[in-house]
């Protein structure tokens, strides 16, 4: 057999890509709809119990279910939020940069100016955004993990046919490592599917003066 | 008498909004004045391909196209329509859009909130050779050439204005210092300065500043 040429390799890792994230989509779909909504029942169940001698287990069991809903709603969120489909590139950006806001201790501004497009169906958002709301997350977990930012910056921008986005915050920088200015090791992932479009990933960063990771990718 | 056509063209990338717009013109019913969409584009690209073959009196422009600017796309528009007039149609109501159309060679400025008690108006006043600014607008653009906001009116030297346009633009510092022939710190100490005369803190400001100029 042949050897795959390049374009073949890119090809078939596009359509790995998509797999993977149509099966998060479904399973985002189903601890949402399906776990979410059986968690949800059993606390209300809980709630209309009122025999004051289960008061306290009553109480505790509450507390358990309603630790699980969270967790679901988070995972399902984390897999693939729905917003990427139904409203768009930019909504799940804001999203996403309001819960890295939450998680750690860092003012994110966010700036998407693309143009809207049409809602598509679960799993159906362009890959295109797809892979820049991968380098998204993967670039804000690397803000609240490791950056010890204040600030950041989410910039997504559409010119001359392609999807730019940065991140860049104020933190310590990435730390030069053997490869010089590598990037972290979670953008791997993020990296390939951009690159799978033939896109463009790369970082910069000095120690002490913060990093920024850009990425592009063809808008079409 | 018969009535007076006025052609007219229909900029905006949001089909939507041509069709709302589109229908407030055919609403319009007057014995006097005929408003016929002749072309619809939804790029500055599209318009001036329609340019040609279409001829309009009025264009009805959005100042927030993808790719280049409104702005950008209103100085390509008037060479390929010496004769016709041009509105803009734009979500922003800050004087220095205004200023900045006018400045341009635009006629007429209708803020998007105010199409349906507006735009007729505008199209009626440009056509006859008038200009036409909404009275509230008016009055914040005196007042805004009256007390210049140094943010608005900060001298960024061709440099900086050069690296700015670069990192609105989603190009590394490393694009940036080779494009330029200068080193990436030089590009970060442009940054800095530009940034310092703006007024503005995060990479998320300086591009909406850039963006709002129309300087990508």
């Amino acid at each position: 057999m042949d050897p795959l040429t390049p374009a073949q390799h890119a090809e078939l890792l596009r359509a790995a890509f998509e797999a993977q994230e149509r099966e998060r989509s479904v399973v985002a779909a189903e601890l949402h709809e399906g776990v979410g909504q059986s968690l949800k029942a059993m606390l209300l169940g809980l709630q209309s119990l009122d025999d004051c001698a289960v008061a306290e287990q009553r109480e505790h069991l509450r507390e358990l279910a309603s630790q699980a809903l969270d967790a679901v709603r988070r995972i399902a969120l984390e897999l693939r939020p729905s917003t990427l489909d139904e409203l768009g590139l930019p909504a799940a950006l804001r999203a996403e940069a309001r819960q890295a806001e939450q998680r750690g201790n860092v003012m994110i501004t966010v700036l998407a100016d693309v143009p809207e497009r049409p809602r598509r169906p679960l799993g159906g958002a362009p890959e295109a955004e797809v892979a820049l709301f991968r380098v998204a997350q993967e670039a804000l977990a690397n803000v609240v993990e490791h950056a010890q930012a204040e600030n950041a910056s989410l910039v997504l921008t559409a010119v001359r046919g392609w999807f730019h986005l940065v991140v860049e915050d104020d933190g310590v920088g990435i730390l030069e490592g053997a490869s010089g200015l590598a990037a972290p090791i979670g953008l791997a992932g993020a990296r390939a599917r951009v690159l799978a479009l033939g896109g463009e990933l790369s970082v910069e960063s000095s120690r002490g003066g913060g990093t920024s990771i850009y990425a592009r990718v063809p808008a079409l | 008498m018969k009535r007076h056509t006025i052609r007219l063209m229909l900029v905006d990338d949001h089909a939507l909004v041509r069709s709302g717009v589109r229908s407030l013109l055919e609403l319009h019913d007057s014995t006097s004045v005929k408003l016929d969409v002749v072309a619809e584009a939804g790029s500055a690209e599209e318009a001036l391909q329609l340019a040609e073959a279409q001829t309009p009196d009025v264009v009805l422009l959005d100042l927030s196209l993808p790719g280049r600017s409104g702005i950008e796309a209103l100085a390509d528009l008037r060479l390929a329509l010496p004769e016709a007039r041009f509105v803009a149609l734009s979500m922003h109501e800050d004087p220095e859009y205004v200023q900045r159309f006018l400045d341009g060679g635009g006629s007429g400025y209708v803020p998007k909130t105010s199409l349906e008690t507006e735009l007729v108006d505008a199209i009626l006043a440009v056509d006859r050779g008038e200009y036409y600014v909404p009275a509230r607008l008016l009055a914040q653009l005196s007042r805004a050439l009256a007390n210049p906001d140094p943010r608005r009116t900060a001298q960024l030297t061709e440099r900086e204005r050069d690296v700015v346009k670069g990192i609105a633009t989603g190009f590394t510092y490393r694009e940036i210092a080779a494009e330029l022939s200068l080193s990436e710190k030089t590009v970060a100490t442009y940054r800095e300065r530009a940034s310092e005369k703006l007024g503005v803190r995060s990479r998320a400001e300086l591009v909406r500043w850039a963006l709002e100029r129309g300087l990508v």
